[in-house]
């Protein structure tokens, strides 16, 4: 394993602690945290526009007051909390499951962790502004981004908060790819290294090549904004969406992937075998995530800008690695002796729920049929069942598997089963009414509606969803607070799991491995150890 | 006769059975396995045994299915795009978008003009059940022309005219919206569509000019 | 372990980028497009480059807290807001910048 000098000189705590920490375990949960309290704001801000929707005319704010609350919640939940969070996973996990001491480059880890804070803060900054934050959607497409179509210093705040919270993320993603790349523990191979961290692996790759477009295009429409023609006519506009789709399509995967490692390791772990197909998924998650480079452009397809054909090709294409990965989550299930504790109800609700998702996914790949939905809440409701229904879901099975590792506690089970379930209903109410609210004409990000269109009902069953959604999220603070409060002691291996990150206290030690690690025989080092004190099994076998 | 709606409908009537019968399988696939294989006591987990040879065969099994969605997809979208293969139109319309209204004109019918009047959106009139080429440019940022009935949508982008057919079914007020985010009064760039049988519509070319 | 093998599958991704960008060129394509693959796979070739020169790590030394790291962060944000908001954020970024880069050199050779 890596070596650690230098015992610690000064003790770290409270706000030097939290300020200028570089443990790799502690960035990873203060990035957490922050992640997750951008989730609570952001989704006050879905409440808001929830309730606003659910019936013909402005009750709650105005329009130009609506136009903030998307913008910001897509922003808030996408820059700021979903990819964050993906990351916070790794940049605590991939360390531990190499059998590292500590990431690589702790110090430009902090500095990431940083970036991210203060991108966010900057973004919501502009609320204090006179015109408000940022009221040009997530995508700030131009020219509507423009000086003349969104003026103001909150837009400029927003550009600037969001190139720098991307930028932040960017740290952390190198960090990890460094600590994979040389940090593995001695008979670590490639083919030996944990499912959750190959995940890691493709998801760090398309930041450290996607993520430098979208500060890029940032670059640009700041300076457009000030006076310098950066994206001029047919050209300039097409330029931008280009610079910002190579972002905007792989960061969903960056939103997706991690949490597919996540919920495969659970899956394996409480279904006490290994994972089914590991080398097929080693190479399908390679295939997905180059794939995922290559489809930017079905964001454009009513453009007129781009090659529908290559497109439509490449997207759909995503199909077939994708259906790997469901076939060694069936196949990982199918033999073992399935425990259904809370992990595992979220990770089978991750792959089942983003199915809905996916497929809606292979729908709009196909322009003739984008051409009607593209931009109505057929998209919402594609995007919020692979994010939402999907990765949180991942999220979620990740929090409940991993808590005991961080905190050295559990969190309750009856508690947990009733935060699924919940979850489960919100979600499907909120947004299966959305896929026919928008194959029957219902644009995306438009402030009100007539009643003379019909969607009243449906639109008021989605807001219902949304309260019952946010209720879950509530379950889930009075499950964390309960179980601080009556702590139940977790033990280094409360799931018999199977990864190195087991293998050590809960919480780890600061150099995360104080006895020495065991032997490295295959992706579960601690099955093989399970197995060979009880003298049965192999290494997964190879067939005939 | 082609029509975006008739070539939506043929890719749609494959494309929604197998993704119903896909999410069928994998639902099944996943309940089949909870609930045969729940821990039960004395139930011990099988080594696991990677199946190459399966999970290639599925693998191939799911290209043919992309194969065959691609080929459908990429006829029709051609048959929708390729103007050159419509015909001669039988209207003309100049459809200029701008924030936040729209203004239709017919290049048949000088001084004829739809524009949006406040709090009065403007009626799109066209002959029904035969080609529309409809001409589109955008005054300041990017807007999009969305027919619901016709599912079609197409962007007015900015310095290009942007050239489409469309067959539009019968119907006094087909709804329109704008589906392209143009800021503070986008909600309200809406549009009808008033789609004439032939006698009607002459009728109406006729009074208007 | 070395960084060989990590090498080697980040090349595999290399190459597959490269495929579907050379895949591109068979379709309407344009500059931005083509630009922004040519840079992705670029930054790849030299990841791994840098992977295949990595060798386990000798004994290092690890920090426990880095106030350069924090000075840094604040540095770049000022000067990313110095775009929009005015030259002199710009102006103290850049100070603080230098200040974070000596910093953060002393901490690295503590």
């Amino acid at each position: 394993m890596s070596v650690a000098v230098r015992t610690p000189t000064a003790s770290l705590r409270g706000l030097t602690g939290y300020a200028l920490g570089t443990d790799h375990k502690s960035v990873a949960v203060r990035t957490f945290c922050t992640a997750f309290g951008f989730f609570l704001a952001g989704g006050l801000l879905a409440v808001l526009m929830r309730t606003e929707l659910a019936r013909p005319g402005m009750q709650l704010t105005s329009r130009a007051g609506y136009d903030q609350l998307f913008t910001m919640h897509g922003s808030t939940m996408i820059y700021f909390f979903v990819t964050p969070v993906a990351l916070s996973l790794g940049t605590y996990l991939v360390p531990l499951q190499v059998g590292a001491a500590e990431i690589a480059a702790p110090r430009v880890n902090l500095v990431g962790f940083w970036l991210f804070v203060l991108g966010g803060l900057i973004a919501w900054s502009g609320f204090l502004t006179r015109n408000g934050a940022g009221a040009a959607a997530w995508t700030a497409e131009f020219p509507q981004s423009g000086s003349t179509g969104t003026p103001g210093e909150g837009m400029d705040l927003w550009i600037s908060g969001v190139a720098l919270g991307v930028l932040g993320t960017m740290l952390l993603a190198g960090c990890m790819l460094a600590t994979i790349v040389g940090r593995r523990a001695p008979g670590m191979t490639m083919l030996r290294l944990p499912v959750f961290s190959w995940a890691m692996l493709v998801t760090c790759l398309m930041v450290v090549t996607s993520f430098p477009a979208l500060i890029v295009a940032m670059g640009g429409l700041l300076l457009e904004r000030h006076g310098v023609s950066v994206y001029p006519g047919a050209y300039g506009a097409a330029a931008y969406q280009d610079l910002f789709w190579f972002y905007g399509h792989p960061v969903v995967y960056v939103m997706f992937f991690p949490f597919v490692g996540a919920a495969l390791q659970v899956i394996a772990a409480l279904s006490r075998r290994r994972l089914f197909g590991y080398k097929g998924v080693a190479l399908s998650l390679l295939l997905f995530a180059a794939l995922s480079m290559s489809v930017w452009g079905h964001h454009m397809f009513t453009t007129g800008q781009v090659s529908n054909d290559y497109f439509s090709l490449t997207s759909t294409a995503l199909a077939v690695p994708a259906g790997l990965e469901y076939v060694a989550a069936v196949g990982t299930l199918i033999g073992g002796a399935i425990l259904l504790r809370t992990p595992m109800l979220f990770a089978i609700g991750f792959f089942v729920q983003f199915l809905l998702g996916g497929l809606s996914g292979i729908y709009v790949a196909s322009p003739p049929l984008d051409y009607h939905v593209h931009d109505s809440y057929v998209v919402v409701a594609h995007f919020h069942y692979t994010l939402l229904a999907g990765s949180v879901f991942g999220l979620f099975a990740a929090v409940y598997f991993w808590w005991p590792k961080v905190t050295g506690f559990m969190l309750r089970e009856g508690l947990g089963k009733l935060h699924f379930w919940i979850f489960v209903v919100g979600t499907n109410l909120t947004f299966l009414p959305q896929f026919f609210l928008g194959y029957d004409g219902m644009p995306r990000r438009i402030a009100d509606y007539s009643p003379a269109n019909g969607w009243t009902t449906l639109n008021e069953l989605s807001t219902l969803g949304s309260y019952i959604v946010a209720l879950s999220v509530v379950v889930f603070l009075v499950n964390v607070a309960v179980s601080w409060l009556v702590p139940r002691e977790a033990g280094p291996d409360p799931w018999e799991a199977q990864t190195l990150e087991w293998a050590t206290t809960s919480p780890p030690p600061r150099y995360n491995f104080e006895a020495a690690l065991p032997a490295i025989r295959s992706a579960e080092p601690l099955l093989d150890l399970r197995e060979s004190l009880a003298g049965v099994g192999a290494p997964r076998e190879e067939p005939a | 006769m082609h029509s975006t709606q008739h070539e939506f409908g043929r890719v749609q009537d494959l494309y929604l059975p197998v993704g119903l019968a896909v999410l069928g399988i994998v639902v099944v696939a996943f309940a089949f396995a909870v609930v045969r294989y729940r821990a039960r006591p004395g139930r011990v987990a099988r080594p696991t045994r990677d199946r190459n040879l399966l999970e290639a065969a599925i693998a191939t099994a799911i290209a043919g299915i992309v194969a065959v969605l691609l080929v459908t997809t990429l006829r029709a979208n051609a048959k929708i795009t390729d103007t050159a293969r419509h015909g001669r139109p039988a209207f003309a319309v100049d459809v200029l978008t701008y924030r936040w209204g729209w203004q239709f004109t017919y290049p048949s019918l000088p001084g004829v003009v739809d524009r949006t009047a406040p709090n009065r959106p403007p009626v799109l009139h066209v002959p029904a059940g035969q080609t529309v080429r409809l001409r589109m440019r955008t005054e300041d940022v990017v807007h999009a022309f969305w027919v619901p009935a016709v599912r079609f949508k197409a962007d007015a982008w900015p310095d290009t005219t942007r050239t489409f057919d469309l067959v539009f079914p019968e119907g006094s007020a087909l709804s329109g919206h704008c589906a392209q985010f143009c800021g503070l009064k986008h909600s309200d760039m809406v549009f009808t569509v008033d789609a004439m049988a032939p006698a009607a519509f002459r009728a109406w070319a006729a009074r208007a000019r | 372990m070395s960084g060989r093998g990590a090498a080697g599958a980040i090349a595999l991704w290399a190459l597959f980028n490269a495929l579907l960008a050379a895949l591109l060129l068979g379709f309407r394509n344009n500059l931005v497009q083509m630009l922004s693959w040519v840079a992705a796979v670029a930054t790849l070739l030299v990841i791994v480059v840098l992977a295949l020169r990595s060798a386990d790590p000798r004994a290092r030394r690890l920090p426990e807290a880095s106030a350069g790291a924090l000075i840094l962060a604040i540095a770049v944000t000022l000067l990313a807001l110095g775009a929009g908001v005015g030259l002199w954020a710009a102006l103290i970024g850049a100070g603080l910048a230098v200040i974070a880069l000596v910093v953060l050199g002393r901490e690295a050779r503590e």
